[in-house]
């Protein structure tokens, strides 16, 4: 399996939340009278649970200082959850022979509106729908179960939590497109005089969603999460044919904490500048040795590498190779750091982190969960999917409309106990060449991203994606840009070199895309050394730049 | 040839026996109207940054050790997208997208071998490779400048140069491995041509999209017992600019709109029964007017809800079958349409292209209508009557001018529809290249008043009647809708959750409204049903058609697997049509049980 974190989102409106006072009670009435019918059959649902989310979605985006496209979309999509069987067992229980991805059914798009009439035919429907497929899971399951030996876990298919009631609306926000729009075309006009970044775009996507949730446990439940990205991408590509991306991304819950227009000005000329220096830099050939991930980066490599092992359905998938099942109340970190995932966290060092939500798609509250205390793996990332010795959600199921909900990261925070200023970061990685005998260590100050593979039929390895890596040499010249490199390990050996940790910290802000769709995450980090790190040549194409100069220029 | 093209819109109160009755309904939306994107770039500004990128490339462009391109096309499009849907009254989406696209043609070699018409583990057909920028249907900034468009145009080239060199190495390769047995050249020069065909756009409003979609989708309120129902409007003006290294440039104004309805519910032992209405024009003011639209939805519900009552065909039926209107147009859309545009085989060593060519083309010459159907192809004519033809277009995605072709005549064969593609069969197109492939526009068929086979259509039915009797048939068949692939696998495939089975069978067709018609004149609504065994030479056995004709239009599944756009609209004027034998069966299979609670305002 492979997952990855990127750039992207969305959303934008205006509706009262008053407006929307009906729409639980809608819902709560048709799922009663559904429920009614539908426990009393021979393959009873147990459980029902409605979610609806209301969506608004603005997207301005620019290039070279026109419009690419500006969009604002308003969507209202249903999630109907069913259960067949017991909270023991029931149609979601994995299957040996199933594929990793769930299969993604029909999307339930809802009216805008609050008619009643619509919306219960709908969510009847598809209702009916659903219970028909868990129906048919139901069966397999228990077929399965009769001719296969017993999972090693008997734990439960689904966690008993309290029902929550809580209606905390906000409106969608309103966005001047106008005045957006002339800010990305200005500042999408800065690539315009440098015809070698062949690609650029600047956009703004402003995503709302109002979430609705009500199930036959007596949850009630309406809240609002917001998110505006304001992101910067740039492409060039070396003459011997490697492409050459860079990124920038800002995150904010409202637009007057996005960084002033002259900030990202600076930011996007020091990224062109940055992308001229990456066209002529050296290629790194294979290394082995002593690295600095910058906190950015860390904060990454921690969301693929650590991360998604901790997402705890895949404790529970027989595919899965559960690296980290038999680590725990063991050490797998250094003892000076801690890693927490903490939804409720809206900032770190007055950045805002763009996984935060209050509750998470099945109603249950989010919850500050620390993973690894002093190096020492203490939990898992958890929804209602109950795995051994956890018997109940840390409110960390999350999807994105239309899938199923699995456990997935909100913001993750790798902490310090112990940290050295960057200078000394700095020094003790000239140290770690010296001792080594080697004449330079890398820094890692930016990565794109990676993937990283859990399933147990392939080696549980990970590869991320740098960015920008720099040469620090030994005895203090000065750092040399350098390209080319994958970083690449696996999990634990890697963990087990982390030797010190800086006192400034990175925050990434994206979407990651796993089984249950995309959704907002952040990871955050300080700046770490790493007394081994491997790197292996980027795959690279083949494929050569422009042949012809940019029109208006004759050469470059 | 210079064909300059210019109509004004007009608007009929349809007489005869047509199927869509358009009369004046929507104009006084359009004129209040505007909150649709329409901002399409100068024409002017376009053909210069076109003209001066196909000049520095065609000059300059070229890879060490390769060939030199010897003939460049750009294909332009801004396009504008108007889309709403709504469910029992309430609006689902509305959405105005502005798009431009950019798809760009290189040849390197020489007309006689060069890069195209080769298949070399989908090259062809994917275009770009995973790093290589993208040069077919290109997505380009929705404002655009002439530096913007020629920076946009230069990568393209490069990326589209690239793949033909690369292409074109693989075909020289296996060429040197086999004499080949078919030399026609792939590509012959024409001499330069200017051509226009724009009309004005006229914008719609938003907010009576919604109000359509409301007011259609809420008549369905009245009908509890209906699982499922959907009402979609779509309205989609498309200015393109063509230019060649050739001299050839063309632009042209395509306009189209269409609304469709679909409405799905459960006959008493489950099965799965489906309505469908659509209609397609090309703007908004042609549709029918909102009463008539009404009442269309109100027949299809109708029939559905008596559906739900109506037998099953107990057994299979082998016999004749009359396909009336629609029925008729769908029964030749699916079963001759797709056979004729023109596609070359291309040269492969992959299994998997082997034996793509046309299949109709071998027929040249044979007969494969009755002697009194002549069929042709009217691309460029925009109307019959009053209706508006939504297949036409009168300069094709080439540049060229759309030709009319009588296709068969008098039941032969004589030719087929062809874009700039040379094949052994055919010397230059015809003006059928429509996104990027051969594809029907306007296809008529004209029945010989004057041999006994073409009937009143009241005589039609009194000859079906005729032949239950001579042959001692108890009932016979009457097919009055088909189900339409687009419908099918779009609408009705996302209002129902896909529950409606959304694949047919090759060489057969869902009957979705079908009556048994006993020798005494009495019919009878069918559950749905399928003629299978169907082919295109089903329809030399045509006994009779309907001297009326109507308009059918549709929205066409691309015929060829290089087509840039999944469906196209096309247009077909046909009778009714009487087949001798037809195998009609009863939908075979497992059916869906009945929901088990029942639809929540359905009185027990």
């Amino acid at each position: 399996m492979r997952y990855g974190i990127g750039i992207c989102v969305v959303a934008v409106g205006i509706a009262s939340a008053a407006e929307k006072a009906s729409l639980l009670a809608i819902l709560r009435q048709e799922l009663e009278r559904n429920a009614a019918v539908l426990r009393t059959q021979s393959q009873p649902a147990y459980f029902l649970a409605y979610q609806v989310t209301d969506l608004q979605t603005v997207t301005i985006e620019a290039q070279a200082g026109k419009l690419r496209r500006s969009l604002e979309q308003r969507s209202r999509w249903l999630d109907v959850d069913l259960r067949i069987g017991q909270y023991e067992l029931d149609n979601t229980r994995p299957l040996r022979e199933s594929f990793g991805f769930v299969e993604r059914p029909y999307p339930v798009q809802l009216p805008l509106g609050e008619d009643e009439r619509t919306l219960r035919q709908l969510v009847w429907y598809a209702t009916m729908q659903a219970y028909d497929k868990a129906a048919e899971e139901y069966a397999k399951v228990i077929a399965g179960r009769a001719v296969r030996v017993r999972e090693a876990d008997s734990v439960a298919d689904f966690s008993q939590e309290q029902p929550r009631r809580e209606q905390r609306l906000s409106p969608h926000p309103t966005v001047d497109t106008a005045f957006w729009g002339q800010r990305v075309r200005r500042l999408s006009v800065l690539f315009a005089g440098h015809p070698w970044i062949y690609s650029h775009r600047v956009s703004l996507q402003v995503s709302s969603a109002q979430k609705f949730l009500v199930n036959t446990e007596g949850t009630q439940l309406a809240w609002s999460e917001r998110g505006i990205f304001l992101s910067v991408a740039a492409h060039t590509r070396a003459e011997d044919g490697m492409e050459l991306p860079l990124y920038r991304t800002y995150f904010a819950f409202d637009f007057k904490e996005l960084p002033s227009e002259e900030r990202i000005r600076q930011d996007i000329e020091r990224m062109i500048e940055l992308l001229r220096r990456l066209r002529e830099a050296p290629i790194l050939e294979t290394y082995a040795g002593p690295a600095i991930l910058s906190g950015e980066a860390a904060a990454v490599f921690f969301h693929e590498i650590l991360g998604h092992r901790l997402e705890g359905h895949r404790q529970k998938d027989p595919q899965s190779a559960q690296l980290l099942r038999d680590f725990l109340g063991k050490q797998i970190l250094p003892s000076f750091l801690d890693v927490v995932f903490d939804p409720l966290q809206r900032y770190r060092d007055g950045v805002p982190l763009a996984g935060s939500y209050t509750y998470d798609d099945e109603g249950v509250a989010a919850q500050r969960v620390v993973v690894v205390e002093k190096g020492v793996l203490r939990n898992f990332l958890l929804n209602r999917t109950p795995i051994p010795g956890f018997a109940h959600s840390n409110g960390h199921g999350r999807r994105q409309p239309g899938m199923r909900t699995v456990a997935r990261q909100s913001n993750l925070l790798v902490v310090a106990r112990e940290s050295v200023s960057p200078e000394e970061l700095r020094q003790r990685l000239r140290e770690e060449c010296r001792r080594q005998g080697l004449e330079f260590g890398l820094l890692f100050d930016a990565v794109e991203g990676g993937f990283t593979f859990t399933a147990r039929t392939i080696p549980n390895a990970f590869n991320v994606m740098p960015l920008v890596v720099y040469k620090v040499y030994a005895d203090g010249r000065p750092d040399e840009l350098v390209r080319g490199v994958d970083l690449i390990g696996t999990p634990l050996t890697t963990f087990a070199h982390i030797v010190a940790a800086s006192s400034e910290v990175g925050v990434f802000n994206g979407i990651c895309g796993a089984e249950s769709g995309n959704i907002p995450v952040s990871a955050s980090s300080p700046s770490l050394l790493v007394s081994r790190i491997e790197v292996q040549k980027k795959a690279k194409s083949d494929e050569r730049p422009p042949i012809l100069p940019p029109p208006f220029v004759q050469s470059e | 040839m210079n064909v300059r093209q210019s109509y004004h819109l007009r608007l009929f109160n349809r007489s005869e026996g047509f199927m869509h009755r358009f009369v004046i309904g929507f104009c006084y939306i359009v004129s209040i109207c505007s909150a649709q994107t329409w901002r399409p770039p100068q024409t002017e500004l376009v053909f210069r940054a076109l003209e001066q990128e196909l000049q520095r490339s065609l000059g300059k462009l070229r890879l060490e050790r390769a060939p030199a391109p010897y003939y460049i096309e750009y294909r332009l499009q801004y396009r504008a997208a108007l889309v709403a849907q709504a469910v029992l009254g309430e609006l689902v989406e509305m959405a105005d997208r502005p798009q431009v696209m950019l798809t760009v043609g290189v040849r390197v070699g020489t007309p006689e071998v060069d890069n195209t018409n080769v298949a070399t583990g989908g090259v062809l057909l994917f275009g770009a490779g995973s790093s290589r920028e993208t040069y077919r249907q290109r997505s380009l900034p929705v404002e655009l400048n002439d530096t913007l468009l020629r920076r946009e145009l230069w990568l393209a080239t490069d990326a589209a140069y690239k793949d033909a060199v690369e292409q074109y190495g693989q075909k020289l390769n296996l060429l040197r491995t086999r004499t080949r047995r078919d030399t026609t050249p792939d590509f012959r020069h024409l001499a330069p041509a200017v051509l226009a065909d724009t009309l004005p756009v006229p914008l719609f409003s938003s907010a009576y999209a919604e109000r359509l979609c409301r007011e259609l989708s809420g008549l369905f309120r009245s009908y509890p017992e209906f699982v499922a129902s959907a009402v979609g409007f779509e309205y989609l003006p498309t200015r393109t600019w063509y230019a060649n290294t050739e001299g050839r440039r063309a632009v042209k104004v395509e306009l189209f709109t269409g609304v469709e309805v679909v409405a799905y519910a459960q006959a008493r032992d489950g099965t799965p029964l489906a309505q469908y209405y659509s209609v397609y024009a090309r703007t908004p003011a042609e549709l029918p007017s909102l009463d008539s639209l009404k009442r269309a939805v109100i027949a299809l519900a109708e029939r559905l809800r008596a559906q739900q009552q109506a037998p099953a065909l107990e057994e299979t039926y082998v016999g004749p079958a009359l396909f009336e209107g629609r029925a008729a147009g769908e029964l030749i859309a699916q079963l001759l349409v797709p056979q004729l545009p023109l596609q070359r085989e291309p040269l492969t060593d992959q299994p998997f292209f082997l034996g793509r060519g046309q299949s109709l083309v071998r027929r040249l010459g044979s007969r494969i209508l009755p002697e009194f159907l002549t069929l042709r192809a009217i691309p460029c004519q925009r109307w019959l009557g009053g209706t508006p033809l939504v297949g036409a277009y009168c300069v094709d995605d080439e540049g060229m001018p759309a030709e009319t072709v009588t296709v068969v005549e008098r039941g032969v064969l004589r030719q087929l529809l062809t874009t700039r593609v040379p094949t052994r069969w055919t010397a230059g197109s015809n003006g059928h290249n429509r996104a990027g492939a051969a594809m029907v526009g306007v296809v008529e068929m004209i029945p010989d008043d004057a041999v006994p086979g073409v009937l009143e259509r009241a005589r039609l039915r009194q000859q079906l009647l005729e032949l239950l009797r001579q042959r001692q048939l108890p009932y016979g068949i009457i097919v009055r809708s088909v189900m339409n692939l687009n419908i099918l696998q779009t609408i009705l495939a996302r209002t129902t959750l896909g529950k409606y089975p959304p694949f047919v069978r090759e060489g057969s067709l869902p009957l979705v409204a079908a009556y048994r018609i006993f020798p005494d004149g009495r019919e009878e609504l069918l559950q749905p049903c399928e003629a299978v065994g169907l082919s295109v030479r089903s329809l030399r056995d045509i006994i009779a058609v309907s001297r009326e004709r109507d308009v059918y239009n549709y929205l066409a599944p691309a015929v060829s697997s290089s087509s840039e756009a999944p469906y196209l609209p096309v247009s077909l004027v046909v009778s009714d049509i009487l087949l001798d034998e037809v195998e009609v069966r009863p939908r075979e299979g497992d059916v869906p049980k009945l929901p088990i609670v029942p639809p929540p305002f359905l009185q027990p």
